[in-house]
C-alpha cells in the first residue's frame, strides 16, 4: 500500500494498524480492550450517531458502509479488494445497538486482515477471529459508553433545583447502566429476539 | 396440480377414472389440504396428465430440480473460489454458524462487484 508523504495513508485502516504496531509491537498482541479503546478514539464513534452519521464516519476511514436487506441469517458482512473496502449491515430490526455491535465486529475482521498483511497477526491458529471480533465489539461499545457518561453527569450538575438535579443524576445513572449492560447483552438479546420472531412466524 | 389438470382440459372425474385415485382426494391435494401424495400415486397421476413422473416428483418435493442442483453447484464452486482468492478478504457476522446458499450467493456477488469478475452465469 502506497504511503503519502504527509503520513496520511491511502488505506486508513492499514495506517491505524501500523500505528498500533508501532506503539505495541514490543508486547504484541495488545489486549483487546486496549485495541478497542484506541480504535473507538480513532473512529470518533459515539453511541448516539444516526445511520447516516455512521456512514460518514466510515467514509472518512475509507470504508463504504451500506445498510440493506441481507440474506436471512446474515447480520453483517465486510470485504476488501485492493483499495476498495465495504461493510454491509442488515436493515432487519434487532436488538438496540445491534448495528453498532455488528459494525465493530466487521471492523475487527478488517483490522485483523491488515495486521496479517503487516506481519503482525493478533490471532493464533487455535483462536477464532469470530469470537475475538465479538469481544472487540463489546469492548468498543463499553469504551464509547465510558467516554459518554461524564457528559451526562455534567449535564445533571448544571441543573439548579436540588430535587431536579438528583432526579437527573438518577436518570443518567439508569441510562448509563442500561447502556453498559447493552454492550454485553446485545448478542444474547439478538438471539432472544430472533427466536421470538421465528416462533411468531411458525404460529402464523 | 390444479393448473396442470386445467391445462390438460381434464375433469376430476376423468382423472379419477384414468389414475384410479379418488376425485375427492385429488381435489384436496389441489387445494393444499393434503400432503403431497405417495410417489406411486404420482406415477399414476403423471400417466393421466401425460407428463413425466419426475416432473411431479420434483413438484411434490421428492426430488430436486436438476436445474436447481446445477445452480446450487455453481454457487458452491464460486463460493469456494472466493474463499481461496488471497487478494479478496471477507468476513461475516452470522446468526449461528451455518452459511446458507443465499448468503454464499451474496458473498459471491459482492466479490464480482469488487473484483469486476464474473463467476455466476446470468440468465
Amino acid at each position: 500500500m502506497e504511503l503519502l508523504t504527509d503520513g496520511t495513508e491511502k488505506n486508513p485502516i492499514l495506517g491505524f494498524c501500523s500505528n498500533v504496531i508501532s506503539r505495541h509491537g514490543k508486547s504484541w498482541p495488545p489486549e483487546e480492550i486496549v485495541l478497542a479503546e484506541e480504535f473507538v478514539q480513532w473512529l470518533g464513534f459515539n453511541s448516539f450517531l444516526t445511520k447516516e452519521a455512521l456512514k460518514e464516519l466510515c467514509k472518512d476511514k475509507g470504508v463504504n458502509l451500506t445498510v440493506k436487506t441481507l440474506p436471512a441469517g446474515l447480520r453483517g458482512f465486510n470485504c476488501s479488494y485492493q483499495d476498495k473496502r465495504e461493510i454491509f449491515l442488515t436493515d432487519e430490526e434487532s436488538a438496540v445497538f445491534s448495528d453498532a455491535h455488528t459494525l465493530f465486529h466487521e471492523f475487527r475482521e478488517m483490522l485483523e486482515h491488515s495486521f496479517v498483511e503487516l506481519g503482525y497477526p493478533t490471532i493464533g491458529a487455535e483462536q477464532s477471529l469470530e469470537i475475538q471480533a465479538e469481544t472487540f465489539a463489546m469492548a468498543c461499545r463499553m469504551r464509547a459508553v465510558e467516554q459518554e457518561l461524564p457528559a451526562f453527569f455534567k449535564l445533571a450538575q448544571n441543573v439548579e433545583k436540588p430535587w431536579a438535579r438528583y432526579l437527573a443524576y438518577t436518570l443518567f445513572a439508569f441510562v448509563g447502566a442500561a447502556l453498559f449492560y447493552s454492550c454485553i447483552l446485545v448478542p444474547q438479546m439478538e438471539e432472544i429476539l430472533a427466536e421470538a420472531k421465528r416462533l411468531r412466524y411458525v404460529r402464523t | 396440480m390444479h393448473r396442470l389438470r386445467k391445462a390438460k382440459g381434464l375433469t376430476l372425474k376423468q382423472v379419477e377414472a384414468q389414475a384410479k385415485v379418488s376425485n375427492a382426494y385429488i381435489s384436496q391435494i389441489e387445494r393444499g389440504k393434503r400432503r403431497p401424495p405417495h410417489p406411486d400415486i404420482l406415477k399414476r397421476l403423471a400417466k393421466a396428465y401425460d407428463v413425466e413422473h419426475r416432473e411431479l416428483l420434483v413438484a411434490a418435493g421428492y426430488l430436486e430440480d436438476s436445474a436447481e442442483v446445477a445452480k446450487r453447484r455453481e454457487i458452491e464452486d464460486a463460493y469456494q473460489h472466493v474463499l481461496t482468492d488471497p487478494t479478496f478478504k471477507q468476513g461475516t457476522r452470522l446468526k449461528g454458524t451455518h452459511v446458507s446458499l443465499e448468503t454464499k450467493r451474496f458473498i459471491v456477488e459482492m466479490y464480482e462487484k469488487l473484483t469486476d469478475r464474473n463467476l455466476l452465469k446470468r440468465a
